[in-house]
């Protein structure tokens, strides 16, 4: 695995990589290529996908302050994204998908919650699929956990320009469920303890296993 | 010994169970029957103190304590355990993580990895279930039948002395009830725990040899009785059936 030190533009091909980066970033993808992403510094990113790339993409943001991220797919490419966000104060976050090309598959997984109990996210969401382009798939599965007297918001947004493509969204912002709470709870576990599995399993169950333990910490650290 | 007087419970101010009375001591085993809907689930939620239900009259005694005003957590550690006809499926918590925390939490030590591993795999051969299910999440993807041998697992592991079973049978087929049914007899025998079923066959009741039995109609125990009584329920139904004068479909 190779750690990769971004400039402002950067080009790579095959292979798996660990993103390291001190500024806002340009990325052009070529070959099958696996991201790992685990960043603090809160630095913008925008990728490019050369026509039959493919990104298998498992990226976390610990922020304090507004981000964006915008991936472009153009021919016969397959984008993979699994973004865990754990946000810190009112932040706006952007993530926006322009499918191109044609005959390119994508699917984006992003989870959500608020470190302290006042934050506020704002997550927005785009999908721009371009006119005249066709045999595209598009999925985006937006999940938010609201932990404590916190906000999430979620704007997801599709924006389909052509017949031929196949589109879903869909969203979530919930409490705890409280049947797995009683669940765990009627196991003789406590609130609280049933509570961090909870949380635990939402934040890391998508992820690569590389960043569960740092999640954990993450996430056990501010409670 | 578990006592319940005059128990009335409501959800969302439905009364759902009313003038309930039951009383089972340390190592009996009861079994509550009655057509769908009468509120025999509800009575398995409540003794672990689901919050949808309230008990608004009535008391729930265990062992001379009340327990009726105890959250879930509380109950369980007093050893009661719930096996639900369809447990919930949780995706990104293992067996093992959860079992672990439990115990941890129940002891206040931590739990010796090598003896709590054993045990596990222990339990897997006796309950005919592959040892890989131990670091599986939580009933998820699994069958019905997976479902409850799963659940036998947590209950081998938790040693409950008040175990409660809600429709374990429904959904498992003639040899996965033939393994959960000896594995809940071999349970019996060695830790001789009170155990509350219920049930709408009378398959699952083959593997105990004494219980008693009591026949619930729109949220209260209408009829006791013994072997005899599930006999004639098996034999004429609820829907046809007048047990003791009441006519179970009036």
């Amino acid at each position: 695995m190779n750690k990769l030190l971004l400039a402002e533009d950067n080009k790579i091909k095959t292979g798996t990589y660990i993103l390291e980066y001190h500024k806002d970033s340009n990325l052009e993808i070529n070959g099958d290529v696996s991201l790992f992403n685990y960043d603090t510094e809160n630095h913008n990113l925008n990728i490019n996908l050369e026509d039959l790339a493919l990104l298998k993409g498992d990226f976390i943001s610990i922020t304090n302050k507004d981000l964006n991220l915008t991936i472009n797919t153009h021919n016969n490419n397959e984008l993979t994204l699994n973004y865990l966000i754990i946000n810190e104060g009112i932040n706006n976050i952007v993530i926006t998908l322009n499918m191109l090309g044609n005959a390119s598959f994508a699917s984006i997984t992003i989870h959500v919650i608020n470190k302290t109990k006042d934050s506020k996210v704002n997550i927005v969401c785009d999908g721009i699929v371009k006119e005249n382009t066709y045999d595209n798939e598009l999925n985006e599965n937006l999940k938010g956990l609201i932990t404590k007297n916190d906000t999430i918001k979620i704007s997801p947004n599709m924006i389909i320009n052509t017949n031929e493509v196949i589109a879903n969204h869909k969203v979530t912002i919930s409490s705890y469920n409280p049947d797995e709470l009683f669940y765990l709870m009627s196991k003789g576990l406590s609130l609280n303890a049933s509570q961090k599995l909870l949380l635990e399993s939402f934040t890391t169950n998508f992820i690569n296993e590389k960043y569960q333990e740092q999640i954990k910490m993450e996430v056990n650290i501010n409670e | 010994m578990l006592k319940i007087t005059d128990l009335e419970v409501k959800s969302l101010d439905k009364t759902i169970i009313h003038d309930l009375n039951l009383t089972i001591n340390d190592g009996e085993i009861h079994v509550l029957m009655g057509p769908n809907g009468t509120g025999k689930s509800t009575i398995c939620k409540v003794l672990l103190s689901h919050p949808d239900y309230l008990v608004t009259k009535g008391d729930i005694i265990y062992n001379n304590e009340s327990i009726k005003d105890l959250d879930t957590t509380s109950i369980s550690r007093k050893g009661f355990f719930l096996l639900n006809q369809n447990p919930i499926e949780i995706e990104g918590i293992t067996n093992a993580e959860m079992l672990r925390n439990a115990l941890a939490e129940r002891t206040n030590t931590r739990v010796d990895i090598f003896e709590f591993n054993k045990k596990l795999n222990e339990i897997c051969n006796i309950i005919n279930l592959p040892k890989s299910f131990v670091h599986r999440d939580i009933n998820y993807n699994m069958s019905g039948g997976e479902k409850k041998k799963n659940e036998l697992l947590q209950l081998f592991i938790l040693e409950p002395k008040f175990i409660i079973l809600d429709e374990i049978d429904s959904g498992l087929d003639v040899d996965a009830l033939k393994t959960v049914g000896e594995a809940l007899k071999n349970y019996y025998d060695k830790y001789k725990p009170s155990i509350l079923i219920v049930t709408h066959h009378a398959d699952i009741l083959k593997y105990f040899s004494d219980y008693q039995v009591h026949v619930m109609k729109e949220g209260t125990i209408i009829e006791n009785g013994n072997q005899n009584l599930v006999q004639k329920i098996e034999t004429s139904g609820f829907g046809a059936t007048t047990i003791n004068g009441t006519d179970l479909n009036e």
